[in-house]
């Protein structure tokens, strides 16, 4: 358990580290769908907190979830400015409590998750045991479940 | 799109044109007029009508489906388009979206306006896009 401005904190889940690059990235499973009418298929979507931005899709993943780009824009890279299509798509996330959210996806070389996903949630980054982990205060976990209002 | 096509865009936006004004206001030849505007229309840029006031004589107008396309082919196409419709003084640095060529909704925030285009329009025929570079570009590291 740790603590931040005293207040105490859980590990509520982790998720390796991916492996396919090196250095291993940071990763954490988003559920994805085109619709509501289809299954929801799990995918490793790498943690970029420099994206200031929701998610973004390789071209493997919408090749698979059948999407069409609704729009496109350009976006500010490390390196450079490129355009890149943007897809609607649904989103779950059951750790983070995301449930068939439709959510904006820029199309881009790998997935990414970025800051407006991982926003007002604390995370623990574990360079030791090469794990992101989401961490959660009981209180927090009371307000989100609705605890104290069914009383 | 047609150089000729683009410049018939700027010039008579998504209204309706005859063949005639188009090579007046552009300084084409009838000829060349009507070889642009046959292939055009065979291509399906442009749709073709016949005149309300004289059946003898066609009206035109560009098909506002090709400017989604365009759009969304992105690119030089994408940025030919945005400038044929007028839209950079207006737009410049923000996020427009388009239905039939006409900007229905726009925002600095690509993500909010988004959300309104996801309730209120079908994405197969809205496309949304930037003008320019945005205020609030999207950035990211990896």
């Amino acid at each position: 358990m740790v603590a931040i401005n005293q207040e105490p904190l859980h590990v509520q889940r982790c998720w390796d580290f991916s492996q396919d690059e090196k250095p291993p990235y940071p990763t954490i499973d988003l559920w994805l769908a085109r619709s509501k009418d289809e299954s929801f298929v799990k995918f490793a979507f790498k943690v970029d907190t420099g994206f200031s931005g929701t998610a973004s899709l390789s071209g493997k993943v919408v090749d698979e979830l059948d999407l069409e780009p609704y729009g496109n824009t350009v976006i500010a890279t490390a390196t450079d400015i490129i355009e890149v299509p943007i897809y609607r798509v649904l989103l779950t996330q059951e750790e983070l409590r995301i449930s068939e959210k439709q959510v904006v996806a820029l199309g881009t070389k790998r997935c990414l998750v970025g800051r407006m996903l991982l926003t007002n949630n604390c995370w623990l980054l574990n360079f030791i045991h090469n794990k992101f982990c989401l961490l959660e205060s009981d209180l927090r976990k009371q307000s989100l479940n609705g605890a104290g209002t069914a009383k | 799109m047609n150089d000729a096509v683009l410049r018939a865009l700027r010039t008579f936006g998504l209204g309706p044109f005859k063949a005639r004004d188009f090579a007046e206001r552009l300084g084409y030849s009838e000829g060349y007029v009507r070889n642009v505007i046959s292939e055009a229309v065979a291509s399906g840029e442009v749709l073709a009508y016949v005149s309300d006031e004289d059946k003898r004589v066609k009206v035109y107008r560009i098909n506002s489906s090709v400017i989604r396309k365009a759009i969304l082919k992105g690119g030089e196409e994408k940025k030919n388009i945005i400038e044929a419709l007028g839209l950079e003084g207006e737009y410049s640095g923000v996020y427009v979206a388009l239905l039939n060529g006409e900007v229905v909704d726009y925002d600095d925030d690509l993500y909010a306006l988004s959300d309104r285009v996801f309730a209120n329009y079908g994405l197969d025929e809205v496309v949304v896009t930037n003008v320019g570079v945005p205020r609030r570009i999207i950035i990211m590291e990896l």
